[in-house]
């Protein structure tokens, strides 16, 4: 039988390994839950001692007794509360760094992922379900597995103890209808069925209302997008306006509105149920038990004491039962998360990694060669690159132009690595670059890509990508970037440790786009690598400040090999060799004046489209 | 002093929380008077419900007692039992459907907040005041972040902690009756340390209120942290500079500082906790000493102390709830008095659709000044020139100059701090926005899409009010109509993911097209262009300059650009440098001006000109 779209066997395993982890993450957590079985207890502190002192009373017992027993009542009720607020707030201090511990094993996971995985709308789509977890009331997954542990574990310990207490009445009742314990195991097994019935009743019930849940997903996405994406930004906001579009949003806002009123009604009719049924099975089963001890009592089997006992126990059993059975409900339910975040962390790298160190040279002197590579993305059949073969010249600087989405940035990811060629081979020094250490690989490049990204932490930080570094080579870095006067700016606050935007902190400083791309330029200089590689770099700059990167081009770069992609074809000028890259191949290869003269190619074209304008 | 000063801020905030509160009850009365009958009838039913419960035990013991018969037991605990669970039946049902009202009252509210921002003033979305009301009104009503640490209130338990209030009171009021019929000692028992409990648990709210507020600061920062380490856009970032030791490094120094706070907050919550058992142990001491010495010495028969005890504890847990009650009532009047405040913030535009203008347009700006609210410079200053109808006017300068905010202005999203846009004459301020937007086409350079359909994005209609043909049209010009026509469904494919999970993804430069497309379906007598052109390629770039002639026809345009190219296809060109107008020529004039637009355009034709490619590597 599939409970949750899980056998049963899934259910346990998946879940026994959530505990597992969660005692990994805390390791302190199992020993609060064995000294939490103690606290368990408390509930039936209560019921012992009032049945014990009304039945002192009823006894006439000696007034020592009396005091004794309401001393051990209270005592023993104010040592288990100190305990419960010990253990209680201890949990609850254990639990924030369950969740936090939980979130860092999920990112060291993305961080250490082959690339190729974080393109696909496969794993993204992963990703955005375990962020929808994080939603479910009081956070799906690993967390709700935790705080529900504890209270399982005492749950458990009642009903156990409340079965005790059954097979003891039933055991003494034997003598009130001569001698026959049939009619207190007939009521035993009749509240039982009772309580079963209704359960399932209410999980049939839960089922229903879970599917109504998930039916409303979209609907929360579609206004959240609005609400939080769309309605708020400058951007929609102008379009907002100036387009007249608020009849269109609005009619879609009332008919979700009026979507999600239904979905809520239908709910609201499913949870009158569940609380009915719920309340009423139980307060039901409360009048039958006082009236059945009572019945009892009368005959003489039980004391005033022994009423109470009872009652207080079976009353436990259905209140814990139904307690125990929820939490087992949301627990199964629960599974679907726990296993999306086991199947993400489950995901296997599957891109070679070598263990070849790459030579280090101070002179720079790294060959790098594309030979015939062919590269397509997975999942799609459509080649980007075809029989691509370029060599590197050390020390010069190579220029890639072509048009949209001819594959010009695939090739730069090819060479940093992010995707292996389909076909064929990339060398470095004459060896595939697969052989090598990743990491090493890796840190032969500084990239300034087209969609670079910076972080809203301080700004030193962002250049260094580290959270100690040397403040010299920063300043040094970001005032051959041209942005002296930031850092004046800057200086009169927190200096490097200035936060970027105000994502982060409140008194971040906000910079523009322009800024912003010198910053990824200054960060790509500070890692001063044998290669650099620049994607479109002068997009958001106007032309003062592009002259300004074009012009220190030689003194940015240096002694360094060079990429340079982008749609101002003048940046070809500082380039000794240029590559044209036309639906994915090498179209013209050769120096801007060896292009620019065969008026046939597509250089020429791209050139001229740009050039005619600023020939005067 | 300071303290007679506190004393009457405390009253002074007492009276704002109460007019707060009635203001959120009328708001409620006026919207559904049903609500308040139905709590009416909860309080009476709960009332019953919770005294029966205490009465059962005591009705059973007092049958041995009095030693009484198993029928009439039976007959006891029949009548109990149907009034018991007739009115917990009751009660479920009221609780459920009060908190079903209680949701679509929040919808309300967040529909009410919608339509805020649809409709308000655009210079609104730029002013940080708003913003900031805005985000206050957001956590209301939407919770705030996610996790944990949400520690925004927010509405939707609004309906039901009121009435579990009113409720319990109205519970307590007859226990306390019942009680202090019996013995006023017991009362005061309970009443005292009751109050010292509620003490207690306000002294531990005031305590880590500043506590909380360092722990979720530092959240909030850990989770920035985790979000960029998690966030697949970086990806290509975190790998090329290793970034994976900072990013988890930064998450794991601010979760250390929130265990750190986190760790006090419970330790003190625990400790105060542990203080209200105390107070539970002696109100239990007192009560069931009490009760157990009138047995004993006064005959008390143990059926009453039952109930008595049961009445004690009801009492006390009453008292408790109703306080928490009263505080979760008094933090949602306050959210409640936020949104209000947010919402009657700024003036908001009309709502009617009107026609788009066909009427040629001449713009002239009189020593038009701008700067947003609280700025200490303006951002443009003293702009004075005059556009003449079907003109066509290129707007250049340095990032930063206020190209966009003066096209902004000139389209009326914001309005002048001094002097005035006269349109045809007419000052822009006297027209309502809505009216003024009728006489524009606008495509600015960040775009947004809705997560409709690539037809309705073009028309900014729904379906059926969508001229196909003429958005086919614009598609065309636009240059992006063989791509539309290349997908499965066409114009009718949906655009956005993280709405649509069928949409189709398109390049930055695909979005460009699109939002060219939109404008030029508008077709309204002022196309404004702002940075068309920054993420095409130089064929696709050519080729829009080739086209525009052709939109722009019988246009009054703008096209602004920091692509001293464009200024080619266009009449007359405007320079604008911090603020103000440097420069106003056609090409020509300009250049033999020999000032910044010349300059300008020497630097970027430096590396077209023929040469200087070599001169560029020997310099």
């Amino acid at each position: 039988m599939k409970k949750y779209g899980f056998s049963l066997k899934e259910l346990l395993y998946i879940n026994l390994r959530g505990i597992a982890l969660i005692f990994k993450l805390g390791k302190k957590v199992p020993v609060i839950l064995l000294v939490s079985l103690t606290c368990a207890v408390r509930t039936y502190w209560t019921i012992w001692f009032t049945a014990i002192l009304l039945d002192d009373v009823t006894t006439g017992a000696a007034q020592e007794v009396i005091i004794r027993d309401l001393g051990l009542f209270v005592g023993g009720g104010l040592a288990f509360s100190l305990l419960k607020a010990a253990v209680d707030h201890y949990y609850f201090f254990l639990g924030s760094g369950i969740w936090d511990a939980a979130n860092i094993h999920l990112n060291e996971k993305i961080l250490n992922m082959d690339y190729e995985y974080l393109e696909s709308e496969n794993i993204y789509n992963k990703r955005r379900d375990l962020e929808e977890m994080a939603h479910v009331k009081g956070g799906g997954g690993i967390n709700m597995l935790y705080w529900n542990l504890m209270s399982l574990v005492w749950e458990t310990v009642d009903i156990v103890i409340a079965v005790v207490y059954m097979v003891q009445m039933i055991l003494k009742s034997g003598s009130a209808f001569q001698g026959s314990r049939l009619y207190s195991v007939g009521f035993v097994l009749f509240t039982i069925v009772l309580t079963v019935l209704g359960m399932r009743q209410v999980n049939r019930l839960h089922k229903e209302l879970f599917e109504i849940n998930n039916q409303m997903i979209p609907c929360f996405r579609e206004s959240g997008y609005y609400v939080s994406d769309y309605l708020e930004k400058e951007s929609s906001g102008k379009s907002i306006r100036l387009f007249h579009q608020q009849p269109l949003i609005w009619g879609h806002m009332e008919e979700l509105f009026r979507k999600m009123c239904g979905f809520q009604a239908k709910g609201f009719r499913k949870w009158v149920q569940i609380d009915s049924i719920t309340s009423g099975v139980k307060n039901l089963i409360l009048c039958i038990i006082y009236f059945y001890l009572g019945i009892l009592a009368l005959k003489g089997v039980l004391s005033a004491g022994d009423i109470f006992l009872y009652a207080g126990s079976l009353a436990v059993f259905t209140n814990s039962f139904s307690i125990w059975v929820s939490i087992l409900t949301q627990l199964a339910g629960n599974t679907k998360y726990l296993k999306a975040y086991f199947d993400f962390l489950d995901i296997p790298n599957k891109k070679y990694e070598g263990v070849l160190p790459v030579e280090k040279r101070d002179d720079n002197r790294y060959e790098l060669e594309f030979c015939n590579v062919s590269f397509h993305y997975p999942g799609s059949e459509e080649y980007v690159l075809k029989n691509f073969s370029v060599r590197f010249r050390i020390g010069e600087r190579l220029a890639v132009v072509g048009r949209n989405g001819s594959g010009k940035t695939t090739f730069i990811k090819l060479l940093c690595r992010l995707y292996d060629p389909t076909e064929g081979e990339i060398l470095l020094n004459g060896i595939d670059i697969r052989k090598y250490d990743y990491q090493e690989y890796l840190s032969l490049f500084s990239v300034v890509f087209q969609d670079f990204k910076l972080t809203a932490l301080p700004l030193g930080q962002n250049v260094s990508a580290a959270m100690d570094y040397d403040k010299d080579k920063v300043k040094e870095v970001l005032r051959r970037a041209g942005l002296g006067g930031l850092l004046q700016k800057f200086e009169m606050g927190q200096g490097l440790e200035t936060p970027l935007y105000t994502d982060f902190d409140a008194d971040g400083v906000d910079i523009s786009g322009g800024e912003a791309q010198k910053i990824a330029i200054a960060r790509a200089l500070y890692h001063d690598t044998p290669f650099e590689i620049l994607d479109e770099p002068t997009a958001a700059l106007d032309p003062l400040a592009e002259y300004d990167v074009y012009s220190k081009f030689d003194d940015l770069v240096g002694t360094k090999t060079a990429v340079y992609i982008s749609h101002r074809l003048s940046s070809c000028q500082f380039c000794n060799d240029i590559i044209v890259i036309d639906k994915g191949r090498v179209v013209q290869h050769g120096s801007h004046e060896e292009l620019a003269e065969d008026k046939k190619g597509l250089y020429y074209k791209l050139w001229n489209a740009q050039a005619q304008y600023y020939q005067v | 002093m300071g303290k007679a000063g506190s004393k009457r801020e405390g009253a002074h905030r007492m009276r704002e929380s109460g007019r707060e509160f009635l203001a959120l009850l009328s708001y409620v009365w006026r919207w559904k008077k049903s609500v308040f009958a139905m709590m009416v009838i909860y309080m009476v039913s709960y009332t019953v419900m919770m005294t029966l419960q205490v009465y059962l035990p005591k009705a059973v013991l007092a049958e041995l007692e009095n030693r009484q018969t198993v029928q009439h037991l039976f007959m006891v605990l029949g009548i109990i039992s149907v009034f018991l669970i007739g009115s917990i039946l009751l009660s479920d049902h009221l609780v459920v459907r009060l908190q079903n009202n209680n949701v679509i009252l929040q919808n309300k509210m967040k529909m009410d907040y919608i339509h805020k921002l649809l409709y308000t003033e655009y210079a609104n979305l730029e002013n940080t005041e708003f913003i900031t009301m805005r985000d206050t009104a957001k956590a209301q009503l939407y919770g705030g972040d996610v996790g944990e640490e949400n520690v925004s209130v927010d509405l939707s338990n609004f309906l039901s902690s009121l009435n579990t209030m009113l409720a319990t009171f109205l519970s307590m009021v007859f226990y306390a009756v019942m009680l202090g019929r019996k013995s006023v000692f017991i009362t005061f028992v309970v009443v005292i340390t009751g109050a010292a409990i509620y003490a207690v648990f306000s002294q531990s709210g005031k305590r880590n209120y500043q506590y909380n507020e360092m722990i979720s600061d530092a959240w909030r920062k850990a989770k920035y942290a985790t979000d960029r380490a998690g966030d697949f856009l970086m990806a290509k970032d975190v790998r090329l500079y290793q970034m994976e030791g900072w990013l988890t490094g930064v998450t794991r120094k601010y979760v250390g500082i929130r265990r750190r706070y986190k760790g006090i907050v419970q330790r003190f919550d625990g400790e105060m906790e542990a203080l209200v058992g105390v107070f539970t142990a002696v109100q239990r001491f007192g009560v069931y000493g009490y009760l157990i010495y009138e047995v004993l010495f006064y005959g008390m028969p143990a059926s009453d102390l039952v109930l008595y005890a049961g009445m004690a504890e009801a009492l006390s847990a009453g008292l408790n709830e109703c306080f928490g009650h009263m505080r979760r009532i008094k933090q949602m009047s306050f959210s409640f008095s936020c949104i209000q405040k947010f919402l009657q913030y700024g003036k908001d535009t009309q709502e009617e659709a009107l026609p788009i203008k066909k009427e040629a347009v001449s713009i002239r700006l009189e020593h038009v000044s701008f700067r947003f609210p609280g700025m200490e410079k303006d951002i443009l200053h003293d702009l004075d020139f005059q556009v003449e109808s079907s003109e066509k006017l290129a707007v250049v300068g340095v990032n930063g100059a206020g190209k966009t905010t003066l096209m902004k202005l000139i389209c009326g999203l914001l309005e002048p701090t001094e002097g005035r846009i006269l349109l045809n004459g007419r000052d822009l301020k006297e027209l309502a926005p809505d009216e003024r937007y009728t006489w524009f086409s606008c495509a600015f350079q960040d775009v947004s899409f809705l997560p409709v359909t690539v037809k309705e994005n073009i028309s900014m209609r729904p379906e059926q009010e969508t001229d196909s043909q003429k958005a086919a049209e614009c598609l065309l010009m636009a240059g992006i109509r063989e791509k539309i026509e290349s997908l499965p469904k066409g114009m009718q494919e949906r655009m956005e993911k993280n709405v649509n999970e069928d949409a189709v993804d398109f390049s930055g430069g695909e979005r460009q097209k699109l939002v060219l497309a939109r404008a030029l379906y508008r077709d309204a007598p002022v196309l404004i262009l702002d940075e068309p052109t920054a993420a095409l390629d130089p064929l696709a770039e050519n080729e829009m300059y080739q086209k525009y002639a052709e939109f722009a026809k019988g246009k009054t345009s703008f096209f602004v650009s920091h692509r001293l190219s464009s200024t080619s296809f266009c009449d007359r060109i405007l320079l604008l440098n911090g603020g103000r107008v440097a420069e106003d020529g056609t090409h020509q004039e300009l250049l033999e001006k020999g000032g910044l637009y010349a300059e300008m355009f020497e630097l970027q034709s430096h590396y077209y000109k023929e040469g200087a490619a070599q001169e560029g590597r020997l310099a």
